[in-house]
């Protein structure tokens, strides 16, 4: 696992932790937002809380297509990698 | 009776001019409102031509906007006049849940979603969507809006003939007709 996915990892699953009450250790990021439960509104609140937490701000056309909470992570990875690419651009 | 029947007989003004007529009503009585609104509250602000109202705005029944705090009531055995006032003030593209208080001093920023039954006060950032008493910003309503778009639940239903528009949400959630 690359330092990029965990921090995605951990970000979404501490939303997901706030958000639902779930201990982190409960959370099945394989699972779809359905199944977690998970409404329209509390959706929106994952996100911010993860963008947040990782720093990254994600495309709302995007983030508007995740089933599943490892598609948030694949997003959030993305655009960390992203911010490491450009800084690494601007050395 | 006669007066009863000639009523009943007239023509019926369409539900967009009664609309019409709505937001006349409040812009006479001093409330400045952009183009392309749908008010579905009646608002009865003691201090009307402190409200300002952006254009394509949506706002649900039930709404209610303060510009005076009443407690200032407290204050009338030394000061008999005293009011404590404040403008509220609604951007572009924001709708507005029904039942939500603005109380005086709010500002809302453009395209923002306020919650049904939400309290506001102070300023809302452009493009947040906000909850709860005291109302909390829960995040963008560009994503909340895209997600709605997308949903499985989200029907083009608006605007059909009733019967078809009932039809069509019945089947959707697999409810028999009665």
């Amino acid at each position: 696992m690359t330092a990029g996915n965990k921090l995605a990892r951990d970000a979404v699953i501490q939303a997901l932790v706030e958000i639902t009450g779930r201990a982190a250790d409960r959370i099945n990021t394989g699972l779809t937002v359905q199944d977690l439960e998970i409404d329209s509104l509390d959706f929106v609140r994952v996100v911010q809380l993860t963008e947040d937490s990782a720093g990254v701000r994600l495309d709302d056309a995007l983030v508007a297509e995740v089933q599943r909470m490892d598609d948030l992570i694949v997003l959030v990875q993305h655009a960390i990698d992203q911010i490491g690419e450009a800084a690494h651009q601007v050395k | 009776m006669f007066k009863k029947l000639r009523l009943w007989l007239s023509p019926q003004p369409s539900e967009d001019a009664r609309h019409e007529a709505h937001l006349t009503r409040l812009r006479t009585a001093g409330m400045r409102i952009g183009t392309g609104c749908k008010i579905y509250s009646d608002f009865n602000t003691t201090e009307p031509w402190l409200v300002s109202i952006g254009d394509r705005v949506g706002i649900a029944g039930g709404v209610k906007l303060i510009t005076h705090d009443g407690a200032a009531f407290r204050l009338r055995n030394r000061r008999p006049m005293l009011q404590s006032l404040g403008q509220v003030s609604i951007g572009d593209d924001v709708f507005i849940g029904e039942n939500a208080l603005l109380l005086p001093g709010t500002h809302i920023g453009r395209g923002s979603i306020i919650g049904p039954g939400a309290v506001v006060r102070g300023r809302v950032d452009e493009n947040v969507i906000v909850f709860g008493n005291p109302a909390k910003v829960m995040g963008r309503a560009s994503v909340y809006l895209e997600r709605m778009f997308r949903a499985q639940d989200a029907l083009d239903s608006l605007g059909l003939p009733e019967n078809e528009r009932r039809a069509l949400i019945l089947a959707h959630f697999g409810t028999e007709e009665r």
